[in-house]
């Protein structure tokens, strides 16, 4: 058993998120997803993982309309922070707002619509292989 | 010009009044026209000042008031159209012109023999020695007055004046009427797209909206349906399915209405159009259920024109959809297309041998949300010939239907050529 893939998913709908979880269930990577449902939560939580407080994200799941801070804002705050600034992302977002994504092409690594596809995920995770080429895979 | 006074001549009155008619007709401009035959009038008849007066009540108290909305002068003499005092006066400062003016009479007057009072009083100080005044009445009303003044002789009017003048003010009274309505119209239309533009937005908020909560019943119905199949019954999964089923055709009529209010949104820059291409790409997009009902598709004249690709291509994908979809059962749907090239215009016919539309039904189908066949013959949202026509008058042409029930229905389109 290798390591696992652990995600953080910033939503603020929580059946997206168990929706995320159910179908990543079914992928091939192990993984955990810790999920907070705006982007002051997720400022927070990496705060405190960073603390060692909680585990560091080795994916970010991003919605970006947001309550309170939205995706792009965390973007900046993620690709600004020493420890952070490498962590993949992927936008998850409803598919009606493309130019909203458009912003923040070139500060991540892949777009996935809602309801999350697993072979689209799973296209993101080859993309970002070499970030994460010390997580083995799970053969289930 | 003749500045004569030969007033007598019928037929030199009769041209100024046919003058002055088609002054109020050619021109669109109120002001202009009210100038033009003012002018022609006060040299014609030699006064030195005419006016229109309105009247009009208080919106708060409902006084009623009368205002100088229009004045010609004749050089030399004082223009009283920026006088305030001309604006908003209380009707009563003319009351001797009210009783006549009110049983459609004229009122004329030598300033100096009229009685005491409001009236006189202001004449007096605006230098008129002699007055005429005309009532103008619209539909019933009356509307407002026109005034003749004489500031250097005490005239006595006419009859010929008079029926001159009479015959002028009623072609302004028309004149007024028309405006009116013109007026009335275009209030009307920007009222009416602003109220259209309410409701795209309103379709475009609301379809944008609802897709959030549909995508929730649906996906945790699918996935309760997957995870939990062995400990539901066939009925509960009957039950399950109709319910999938409904939120996918929801999905269905969202995804349409949210493309009905984006039409004409992003309309691109108008390129040649290779239709032959366009029709072989539709093809590609149809190729499975082209396959299967063997349907036989045919390009009458593969021709180039200009117009806007991606809305041509929308078209056509709906009107293909529509006849592979209402084929007759049985047979290979056979489907033609044919290009007609006008002057200003490229006329489209678009056939297909199905099963036909009857003509009592010709407008409805392309009304928003009208279907003619339950979901359990025909699936759709009924918005399909809908988004359609509005693609179509987005730019510029026409949609209308001919069909034979039972046997063909030819849908025509119109788009103008590019300027």
């Amino acid at each position: 058993m290798g390591k696992q893939i652990s995600i953080l998913m910033v939503e603020d709908n929580y059946g997206d998120v168990i929706l995320t979880e159910e179908t990543l269930l079914d992928g091939k990577f192990s993984n955990t997803l810790n999920s907070v449902s705006n982007g002051e939560e997720a400022i927070q939580y990496l705060e405190d993982a960073k603390k060692g407080n909680g585990t560091l994200p080795d994916l970010i799941l991003m919605d970006i309309n947001l309550p309170r801070l939205n995706g792009h804002e965390v973007i900046a705050y993620i690709r600004n922070d020493e420890m952070l600034k490498e962590t993949p992302i992927f936008i998850v977002s409803s598919s009606s707002a493309p130019n909203d994504m458009e912003k923040s092409r070139p500060f991540v690594q892949h777009y996935l619509t809602k309801p999350i596809d697993l072979m689209e995920f799973e296209k993101g995770i080859r993309k970002i292989d070499q970030f994460l080429f010390s997580i083995t895979k799970n053969e289930k | 010009m003749n500045t004569s006074q030969n007033s007598s001549d019928n037929n030199f009155l009769l041209k100024k009044n046919f003058e002055i008619v088609s002054i109020f007709l050619e021109y669109s401009n109120w002001t202009l026209a009210l100038n033009q035959v003012f002018a022609l009038v006060g040299e014609h008849v030699q006064v030195d000042r005419i006016y229109f007066f309105e009247n009009h009540t208080d919106s708060l108290t409902g006084e009623e008031l009368i205002s100088q909305r229009f004045e010609w002068v004749k050089n030399g003499i004082e223009p009283m159209l920026d006088n305030p005092d001309l604006q908003n006066l209380p009707i009563e400062i003319v009351s001797d012109f009210m009783l006549p003016l009110h049983n459609n009479k004229p009122f004329k007057a030598i300033v100096r023999e009229m009685p005491d009072g409001n009236t006189k009083e202001i004449l007096s100080s605006q230098d008129i020695l002699s007055i005429l005044v005309l009532p103008i009445w619209i539909e019933g009303k009356m509307y407002g007055f026109i005034g003749f003044d004489d500031c250097t002789s005490e005239r006595g009017w006419g009859e010929e004046e008079l029926n001159f003048l009479q015959s002028t003010t009623s072609n302004l009274s028309t004149a007024i009427s028309r405006r009116n309505a013109m007026l009335e119209v275009e209030k009307k239309a920007k009222e009416l797209e602003r109220i259209n533009q309410e409701l795209e937005q309103f379709a475009y908020v609301a379809s944008h909206d609802l897709q959030e909560p549909l995508r929730m019943i649906s996906e945790f119905l699918k996935l309760f349906e997957k995870k939990y199949a062995e400990v539901v019954d066939e009925k509960g999964k009957t039950y399950i399915r109709y319910a999938v089923d409904g939120s996918i055709r929801m999905k269905k009529i969202i995804l349409d209405l949210l493309e009905f209010s984006r039409v004409g949104k992003n309309i691109n820059a108008i390129e040649e159009v290779d239709i032959e291409g366009l029709f072989d790409d539709l093809k590609l997009l149809y190729i499975n259920k082209i396959e299967a009902s063997k349907a036989e598709i045919n390009l009458i004249n593969p021709i180039k024109l200009l117009t806007w690709k991606s809305p041509l291509e929308q078209v056509l994908m709906n009107l293909l959809d529509n006849a592979l979809k209402y084929a007759k059962p049985d047979f290979a749907p056979k489907i033609e297309l044919q290009i007609e090239e006008q002057e200003n215009q490229w006329l489209f016919h678009f056939t297909d041998h199905g099963i036909g539309i009857d003509p009592q039904y010709f407008n409805r189908i392309f009304v928003i949300f009208q279907r003619l066949h339950t979901k359990e013959e025909y699936e759709g949202s009924g918005m399909g010939l809908a988004i359609t026509k509005k693609i179509i008058e987005n730019m510029g042409g026409q949609i209308w239907v001919e069909s034979e029930p039972k046997a063909w229905t030819t849908f025509h389109f119109s788009l103008p050529k590019p300027k």
